[in-house]
């Protein structure tokens, strides 16, 4: 089976953001592979190593993505496709569109995509692309099997599970408890400087929506202890805390 | 002369003739050669099995210091003598030998080399040597026949067939050599004149001279007789003896001369050494058997199975599957000989052709198919070591046990990709954020505001005038318990007037968790970024508080360019400042009863017993030493990377920290002290799970009890 799995590098999720002139700031960030898409790039290569085949990763960004790509590459990918366009200055329907282009060029049978990126968390590129691509998507996968050229997918809804048939190809994204991301080994590492890279520049498209402002969440305040209090006027000031500074409505 | 018969006679002055009585006595200068050449094409089947070896151990520096182990371990027998019982018997055995080897050598000598007879007093004063050091030896083998067969400890739990034929075989023969001494003293009391003409030998052969006189009523004939039949007898079972030495147990007395001088004479510390020209290395760790070094395949066989390291571990002692005797050093000995074969087969072969050769002999395959890692040694013998040293520190014969398992470690991780998840993600934290914990890297300084102590440490960015530099670790800046440790020692060194300096978020882990868990490649990494940031500020005096950044920075930085520091622990410092008066007790602790832990790698990994057990009596406070202290210390399970993977308890067991915190609860203290965040955070789980109220404090905690 011929799979592609589109990885997006993301921040270290642990990672202090700062904000500089509106943008974040990259100084000392370190990037990663999406941790959601390294679970479809496991998948994909749980699948090859079960049926045969060859997984490409594909991985939109400036020159540094490539670095994701090599991740990928290192934990047992075949080859890699960077999609050349600067950092996040489209939105996800130009995303949407250039992916599909390059995925139709690849041809293949299956495409794994992590269900949500852990940075701007808007989980929408896959179902754009699918959509685009003409082809059924299943989202939120957390158990994919085959059967008859078919493509079972068992998937997280509302308070339950719902299993769903898809016919190939097909795009999947895949939730984390689908399986464990491999470590590399110094040996895949080895071997994936050998395995190619290749660049595609993006197609101009035009996008639909523009981030306006990034705001930073208020900084977490310390806890306040009241204490050495009577408890009379524990409560009162509680209650003075409560109504001046959280400025609780109190309905009469 | 070479042909000659000598009866046995009265001589005119002391001495004696060896082979006296024995027609044909010549022939054993003769026969000697089968056992002596048997011996040689044994010695040599084993050490051209040490050649084979494909790994690098490069052992040829300070002859001097070799030299010196060399007669401190075989000739005063300083380790084996270090458990009282069985360590003097085999002193006495040992030393048995040496002179008995001596008389017979002389004997040989007098015979090949035409050296006259020893004769008078200094025949008098050797044959005393000999006969009292001989008896003495035979007294040995039987007390060590006792432990083995009778008092039985658990560390000799796998006695074999052969261990009862050696002790027996050398009974025999010593105890043969007393019979034909005895036989021929009293042959010659029969022949004498009077006794005064041999009465010599009664000074000369005390013991032989007790045999003699049981044989007093018995015929001269018969005594001649027994006599020349014994010796025979005799001569067989020693000729036996040196023939059988390469191919038993009794090898060991040349694996153990060979040990002693090849032995790592780096501090203890840095027994794991750093891959050279990582970014160019085609293979990591031990992937197959010859991929050891030849001094590992020595110590395969140095082992004689005296099982100190299997009582002192804390995997064996809590069920695991590794055993450093059994199912470690054992089982790699018994794959290296099995192995040799073939691999000797395939020396001069192409690898293809040899493949070719191995996989259609259909006997070559069960050997040539086993995995060293997964069938012979097992990878969960390789992931239960906590790296606690303990196998290393009572081991006589100076075998590496925690490299072998680092570098089936390195192996697994670096080249298999085969590692538990936790360890999975413990590196992936050490990769994006330099800790373990894998808090983002950016809040490494945070520690100091959150405990408001940012004024008492000067960040190094930003002013490099202090005394030592604070290497923290990351149990510090990420353990919200241990920040508190933090915040007493910096407080401490405050009052000793000592200025602290910190690399904040330029920090990153020591290594050590990387290293220890196979990972030398993200090692490399981590350690080249602190010796960079180290060099950056001209740091020159490093302070720590986690022990196991100490022995990373102290023993193994050093392997690396320019990672050369002056690194203490802070209980080392502190205890300098209490004995220079730097520090004053405000007040005393006394009626305080607690318990002291050692961590493994302040303790066997760098011999600091005594500077944390000063501070403690310092604050007067009673000490009260665990069964198991100082070198004899029980690991708290978290060394070795294994603070970061899961433990399960084996049925009928506790986990290893249950198993510390059971050890140091029954000795009833208030508080139980350590100095190592993982061994507060390990015995800290271990009380909370007993329910206990006992308190588990860090060593710097308490003394600013007594301080304030």
């Amino acid at each position: 089976m011929k799979i592609a799995v589109c990885v997006k590098q993301t921040f270290d999720t642990e990672a202090k953001i700062v904000l500089k002139d509106g943008k974040i700031s990259g100084d000392g960030i370190n990037l990663i592979i999406n941790p959601y898409d390294e679970v479809a790039v496991e998948e994909a290569l749980q699948i090859k190593a079960k049926q045969g085949g060859e997984v490409i990763v594909i991985c939109a960004g400036s020159d540094r993505a490539t670095e994701a790509i090599r991740q990928a590459l290192a934990m047992g990918a075949d080859r890699g496709v960077l999609i050349k366009m600067a950092d996040g200055d489209v939105d996800e329907y130009a995303r949407a569109v250039i992916l599909a282009e390059v995925l139709k060029e690849q041809g293949a049978d299956l495409i794994l995509c992590g269900h949500v990126a852990a940075d701007d968390g808007s989980s929408q590129v896959p179902t754009r692309a699918a959509e685009i691509m003409g082809i059924p998507h299943a989202n939120v996968v957390t158990k994919l099997e085959f059967a008859d050229g078919k493509a079972i997918c068992t998937r997280e809804v509302d308070g339950g599970m719902e299993v769903m048939e898809v016919a190939l190809p097909a795009i999947v994204t895949c939730q984390v408890s689908l399986n464990e991301p491999r470590y590399p080994s110094m040996k895949g590492i080895m071997q994936a400087k050998k395995k190619p890279v290749a660049n595609v520049d993006a197609p101009a498209v035009e996008s639909k929506a523009k981030v306006v402002e990034l705001v930073l969440p208020a900084a977490k305040q310390a806890g306040r202890k009241l204490e050495g209090m009577e408890p009379e006027d524990a409560a009162k000031e509680l209650a003075a805390w409560l109504l001046n500074e959280v400025k609780v409505e109190v309905k009469k | 002369m070479f042909f000659g018969f000598h009866p046995i006679e009265i001589y005119d002055k002391p001495m004696r003739v060896v082979g006296a009585n024995i027609p044909y006595e010549w022939l054993i200068y003769i026969i000697m050669f089968i056992p002596l050449t048997l011996f040689v094409i044994g010695a040599w089947k084993k050490i051209s099995i040490y050649l084979l070896a494909k790994g690098k151990a490069d052992r040829g520096d300070n002859l001097w210091a070799r030299t010196k182990s060399f007669l401190m371990t075989v000739f005063v027998q300083r380790n084996v003598i270090k458990k009282p019982l069985s360590g003097t018997m085999h002193f006495l055995l040992f030393w048995g030998f040496v002179v008995l080897f001596i008389a017979a050598a002389i004997d040989a000598a007098h015979y090949w080399l035409n050296w006259p007879h020893v004769e008078g007093s200094f025949y008098i004063g050797f044959s005393w040597i000999v006969d009292v050091l001989g008896f003495l030896a035979l007294i040995g083998i039987c007390v060590l026949a006792f432990v083995r067969y009778v008092q039985k400890p658990d560390r000799l739990n796998d006695t074999k067939a052969s261990d009862g034929w050696v002790i027996l075989l050398i009974f025999v023969i010593l105890f043969s050599g007393y019979v034909i001494e005895g036989l021929r003293i009293a042959a010659q009391i029969q022949m004498a004149p009077n006794m005064a003409v041999i009465l010599y030998e009664r000074a000369a052969s005390p013991f032989g001279w007790l045999f003699a006189k049981m044989f007093a009523g018995t015929v001269l004939g018969s005594i001649l007789l027994a006599h020349r039949i014994l010796w025979w007898v005799h001569m067989a079972l020693a000729f036996m003896f040196i023939a059988l030495v390469p191919s038993t147990k009794l090898w060991h007395i040349f694996t153990s001369m060979a040990n002693s001088f090849v032995r790592d004479l780096s501090p203890k510390g840095s027994s794991i050494k750093k891959i050279e020209n990582i970014e160019e290395a085609e293979t990591f760790g031990v992937e197959n058997i010859e991929d050891f070094s030849w001094k590992d395949f020595l110590d395969f066989d140095a082992c004689i199975r005296c099982g100190r390291c299997q009582e002192n571990c804390p995997a064996y002692l809590t069920g695991k599957p590794l055993n450093p005797k059994i199912t470690l050093i054992q089982n790699l000995r018994k794959h290296m000989e099995e192995k040799a074969p073939y691999l000797k087969a395939m020396v001069g072969q192409s690898e293809a052709e040899a493949e070719v050769a191995m996989t259609q002999d259909e006997e070559v395959k069960p050997v040539m198919e086993q995995s060293l890692i997964y069938d012979v040694v097992t990878t969960e013998v390789i992931w239960d070591c906590t790296n606690c040293r303990a196998c290393m520190e009572h081991c006589p014969m100076y075998i590496e046990h925690i490299p072998k398992i680092t570098d089936m470690r390195r192996n697994l991780v670096m080249w298999q990709g085969d590692m538990p998840s936790e360890a999975q993600m413990t590196f992936t934290n050490l990769e994006r954020n330099y800790n373990p914990w894998g808090v983002g890297w950016a809040n490494r300084a945070d520690w100091l505001n959150e405990r408001g102590i940012a004024d008492k440490v000067k960040i190094a960015s930003e002013d490099q005038d202090f005394d030592y530099l604070l290497f923290g670790g990351c149990a510090i800046a990420f353990d919200d318990r241990y920040k508190r440790v933090g915040e007493a020692v910096v407080k401490v060194f405050e009052q000793a007037g000592v200025t602290l300096g910190y690399l904040g978020t330029e920090e990153q882990h020591c290594g050590d968790t990387a290293r220890r868990l196979g990972n030398e490649y993200l090692a490399q990494t981590l350690i080249g970024a602190n010796i960079e940031a180290f060099n950056n500020y001209r740091v020159s005096k490093i302070v720590t508080t986690c022990p196991h950044c100490f022995n990373a920075l102290k023993n193994e930085y050093p392997q690396f360019e320019g990672g050369t520091f002056e690194v203490y622990h802070y209980t080392e410092l502190i205890a300098k400042f209490i004995s220079e008066g730097k520090l004053k007790p405000a007040k005393s602790l006394s009626g305080t009863r607690l318990t002291y832990h050692d961590s493994c790698m302040l303790g066997r990994h760098n011999d600091i017993y005594q500077a944390p057990r000063d501070i403690l009596k310092f604050t007067g406070s009673t000490l009260v030493e665990m069964e198991r202290s100082r070198n004899k210390g029980f690991c708290c399970g978290a060394g070795g990377g294994r603070m970061w993977l899961e433990e399960d308890a084996v049925e009928g067991f506790k986990r290893i920290n249950d198993t510390r915190t059971d050890q140091a609860l029954a000795t009833n203290p208030e508080i139980i002290i350590t100095n190592c965040p993982f061994c507060l955070t390990m015995l800290d789980d271990g009380v909370k799970g007993v329910e206990s109220e006992v308190k588990v404090l860090d060593i710097s905690e308490l003394l600013t009890q007594s301080l304030n």
